[in-house]
C-alpha cells in the first residue's frame, strides 16, 4: 500500500514537472515605464555649414518631451554609427538598450536634402522602420517631426503628434498698452508664425479639420466677432458679428459648419452656422447660460457648458435637437469641454475648492479624473493622437502653455515665449 | 687432383727455400789437370772394368740380401698368419663364452623384468582401485556440496529478490523525495524568473486583452540565446515588448547545478497582462 502511494506521488510530481524540459511561466504583471531609446547623431554625407537645423536634436527633444521615452544621453552612447552595418549590437545590448535610431543627411545636387533614417530593434538585430525622405532646407524641421512621429508610432503603438501645430494667443503689456497676438507654432514651440496682432482681445482660436483655417473671436471693433482666417494666405472673413456676444467657435468634423455661442436672441445660446449658406440654427433654448459648444468626433453630438442646474456643468445633446443631458456630476464647477479624437473622453476645466484643474471625463462610465494639480488651468484640448491635452496655466512667468498626458503621468511646460500665453488649441494632423 | 696440388704445394713450400739458405753451394769444383789421352783411355778402361766387377759383385750381394729379406718376410708372414689364426680362435672362444653369458644374463633379466612387471601391475591395480574409491568419495562429497550450495543459492536469490524489491521501494521513495526537492528548487527559480521578467515587461500603452507565448532557450548561467514567438498576440508591438522583456531580464536566475538547470533550460512564457 505504501509502495502504491509512493508511485502515485511520483507520477503526480512527474505530471507537474516541466514536460520535455520546458518550464511554463506566466507573465501577468509587467511594469509601465518610459521606453529606452538611443538617438545617434545623424551623419552628414556632405557637410553644409549653412544648415542651422539640428535634426537629431529636434527628434531627441520631441521624444523626451513626450515623456514616453527614456532617451540615452549622447555622452553615454557606446558608438555613433550612421549605418546599419556599423552597429555593434552587443555593445548596445550590454547597456540594456532596446532601440536605436540612426540616420544620415545627404546634400543633393540641387541643394536639397535626402534624410534617411533607420529605427533598429537591438535585441533582435533588425530594422523596425527605415525611410528616406527628400526634403528642402526649410522643411528639415518638419522632417524631424515626421521622423519623431514614426518612431513614436512604432514604439508606443499610437500615432505621434509631433508633426502638428498649436495655435495660441499671447498678450504683451507695454506700459498701459496691450498687444494681443494670434500665433501658431510647431508642436515643440518652434517655427512661430503670427496670424494677427490686435490691441483688443483675441480669444478662442479653433482649427478647421483640414488644418488650413483658424476661427477665432476678435474684439477689434469693440464688439466681439467671429472670424475665419486662412493660415497660408492670411485672408480672413467675418463669420458672425451679431449684437451681443459672439464667442466660442468650434468646427464640425467635416469642416462645413461652426458651432458658437450667441446672445443675439437675448440669452446666451448655442447655434450652428453653415459656412457656405450662412444659415443659422439655434441648438439650445434655456434661460441659463449655455456656452462653449464642442462637436463630438462623429459629428452627431454637441457638448457644452450650462449653468441650468445652478453651477456650470457639462451637457451633451444630439445634433438633430432634443433635450440636453447632463454628463458631469462631480464637483460644482465643470466647464469648457472638448472631445478626445476617439470620442470616449471629454477634457474640461474641473474646479475643486476654488482651484481650476484639467479634468478627464470617461464617457463610458461617467467617472472624472483630475489630471493636473496647478491652480488656474484653462482651455484644454486634445492632441490629434489623443495622447496629450494642451492647456494654459499660470506659471512663474505668468500664463503659459502646458500639456499633460491622458493618463496624468506626463507633464510638460511649453515655454514658448515671454508674456502671457493663453487659449491654446492643438491642431489636426498635417497633410 | 687437389691432393696432388696440395702435395706439390707442400713440396715446393718445404724444399724450395733450402738452396737459398745453404751457405755452401753444393758444387764439385773440378780441379783441372793436364793428363795424357791414352793414359786417360787406359785409365778409363781400367776404371770401367773395375766398376763392372764392382757392379756385378754388388748385384749378387744385393740379390742375396733380397732373398734373405724375402725369406725373412715369408717367415714373418707365416708367423703372423699363425698368430692371427690363433688370435681368431681365441676371440671366437671368447665370443662364444660371452654370448653364452649374455644369454644367461638376458634370461635372468627377463625373469626379473617379468617379476617386476607383475609386481607393478599388481601395485597399479591397487592404486587404481584406491583412486576409484577416492574419486567416488569425492564425487559424493561434491554432489553433497553442490546440493547444499544450490539450496544456499536458492535461498540467497530469494533473499536478493526481496532485497531488490525493497531497494526499488527505497529508490522510488528517494526518487520521489528528489523530485519533490527538485520541484521545490525549480519552483523557487520559476518565481524568481517570473519576477525578473515581470519587472522588465513594459506594458505601457499596450492593450491588456492580448496574449502571446514566447519560447526561450538559455545557456548555462541563464543567458537567453533564443526567443521565438510561439503564439503571436497579433500585435507586433506587444510581441516585441514581450520579447524585449525576456532579453532585458537576461541572464535569468537559474540554478547552478547543471542537472537542475537542464530541467528548465527551455521556458515557455505566456504574456497575459
Amino acid at each position: 500500500m505504501k509502495v502504491i502511494s509512493k508511485i502515485l506521488i511520483v507520477s503526480l510530481i512527474f505530471l507537474s514537472l516541466p514536460t520535455h524540459g520546458v518550464l511554463d511561466i506566466k507573465i501577468t504583471q509587467g511594469i509601465e515605464q518610459s521606453l529606452p531609446i538611443a538617438i545617434v547623431p545623424f551623419g552628414w554625407s556632405k557637410y553644409n555649414a549653412d544648415i542651422s537645423i539640428d535634426v537629431t536634436k529636434i527628434i531627441t527633444d520631441n521624444l523626451k518631451r513626450s515623456g514616453r521615452f527614456d532617451v540615452m544621453d549622447e555622452l553615454d552612447l557606446p558608438q555613433q554609427p550612421t549605418e546599419f552595418g556599423a552597429i555593434n549590437f552587443n555593445d548596445w545590448r550590454k547597456l540594456g538598450m532596446e532601440n536605436i535610431l540612426i540616420g544620415d543627411l545627404t546634400l543633393t545636387a540641387n541643394g536639397d536634402y535626402d534624410v534617411s533614417f533607420r529605427l533598429i530593434d537591438i535585441y533582435r538585430g533588425k530594422q523596425i522602420a527605415g525611410f528616406r525622405i527628400p526634403s528642402k532646407p526649410n522643411l528639415l524641421r518638419r522632417v524631424a517631426h515626421q521622423i519623431s512621429d514614426i518612431v513614436f508610432k512604432e514604439l508606443t503603438g499610437t500615432a505621434g503628434a509631433f508633426d502638428t501645430r498649436v495655435a495660441y494667443v499671447t498678450v504683451k503689456k507695454n506700459k498701459d498698452k496691450k498687444t494681443h497676438t494670434l500665433q501658431i507654432a510647431d508642436s515643440d514651440g518652434y517655427n512661430q508664425q503670427v496670424l494677427l496682432r490686435s490691441s483688443e482681445p483675441l480669444l478662442s482660436p479653433a482649427w478647421s479639420p483640414n488644418g488650413e483655417e483658424i476661427a477665432y473671436v476678435s474684439f477689434e471693433g469693440k464688439n466681439s466677432a467671429i472670424y475665419v482666417q486662412n493660415i497660408l494666405t492670411g485672408k480672413r472673413k467675418k463669420v458672425a458679428a451679431f449684437e451681443g456676444i459672439n464667442s466660442a467657435p468650434n468646427w464640425s468634423p467635416e469642416g462645413s459648419r461652426l458651432a458658437m455661442t450667441l446672445s443675439k436672441d437675448g440669452n446666451t445660446e448655442i447655434y450652428i452656422i453653415s459656412l457656405h449658406s450662412k444659415k443659422l440654427t439655434r441648438m439650445t433654448n434655456h434661460n441659463a447660460i449655455d456656452t462653449e459648444p464642442t462637436w463630438s468626433p462623429d459629428g452627431r453630438k454637441l457638448a457644452f457648458t450650462s449653468d441650468r442646474s445652478g453651477g456650470p456643468q457639462i451637457y451633451e445633446m444630439d445634433i438633430r435637437g432634443g433635450q440636453p443631458k447632463r454628463i458631469s456630476f462631480e464637483g460644482n464647477y465643470n466647464s469648457r469641454p472638448s472631445y478626445s479624437p476617439d470620442g470616449n473622453f471629454i477634457t474640461f476645466v474641473h474646479a475643486v475648492n476654488g482651484s481650476y484643474h484639467i479634468g478627464l471625463l470617461d464617457l463610458n462610465n461617467g467617472r472624472i479624473k483630475t489630471l493636473t494639480d496647478s491652480k488656474l488651468d484653462e482651455s484644454p484640448s486634445f492632441s490629434p493622437n489623443g495622447g496629450m491635452i494642451i492647456y494654459a496655466t499660470i506659471g512663474e512667468r505668468g500664463a503659459q502653455l502646458a500639456a499633460v498626458s491622458v493618463d496624468g503621468r506626463i507633464h510638460q511646460r511649453l515655454g514658448l515665449q515671454q508674456g502671457d500665453v493663453r487659449e491654446p488649441a492643438w491642431g489636426p494632423f498635417l497633410k | 687432383m687437389h691432393v696432388i696440388v696440395g702435395i706439390i704445394l707442400i713440396y715446393s713450400f718445404e724444399f724450395s727455400p733450402k738452396p737459398t739458405l745453404s751457405p755452401n753451394p753444393i758444387i764439385n769444383i773440378v780441379k783441372a789437370k793436364t793428363i795424357d789421352k791414352n793414359q786417360i783411355d787406359l785409365e778409363l778402361k781400367r776404371l770401367r772394368k773395375k766398376d763392372n766387377e764392382k757392379i756385378e759383385k754388388e748385384l749378387i750381394r744385393q740379390k742375396k740380401i733380397k732373398k734373405k729379406e724375402e725369406d725373412a718376410k715369408k717367415k714373418k708372414l707365416a708367423k703372423e698368419k699363425l698368430k692371427k689364426l690363433k688370435k681368431k680362435k681365441e676371440q671366437e672362444v671368447k665370443k662364444r663364452k660371452k654370448e653364452e653369458a649374455d644369454i644367461k644374463k638376458r634370461k635372468e633379466e627377463k625373469i626379473k623384468l617379468e617379476q617386476e612387471n607383475k609386481k607393478r601391475i599388481e601395485k597399479e591395480a591397487q592404486k587404481i582401485a584406491a583412486e576409484k574409491k577416492k574419486e567416488e568419495k569425492i564425487k559424493l562429497e561434491q554432489e553433497n556440496k553442490k546440493r547444499i550450495e544450490e539450496e544456499a543459492q536458492k535461498i540467497a536469490a530469494e533473499k536478493k529478490k526481496e532485497e531488490k524489491i525493497l531497494q526499488e521501494q527505497l529508490d522510488a521513495e528517494l526518487e520521489a523525495e528528489q523530485q519533490e526537492r527538485d520541484l521545490t528548487v525549480i519552483q523557487k527559480y520559476q518565481i524568481l524568473i517570473r519576477r525578473e521578467v515581470n519587472s522588465n515587461f513594459n506594458k505601457v500603452n499596450l492593450p491588456d486583452s492580448l496574449e502571446c507565448v514566447i519560447l526561450i532557450r538559455m545557456l548555462e548561467g541563464g543567458k537567453v540565446v533564443e526567443a521565438s514567438i510561439e503564439k503571436s498576440s497579433g500585435n507586433v508591438l506587444f510581441d516585441r515588448r514581450a520579447t524585449n522583456a525576456v532579453y532585458s531580464a537576461s541572464p535569468l536566475p537559474v540554478p547552478q547545478e547543471i542537472r537542475l538547470f537542464k530541467k528548465m533550460r527551455t521556458i515557455r512564457f505566456t504574456f497575459d497582462p
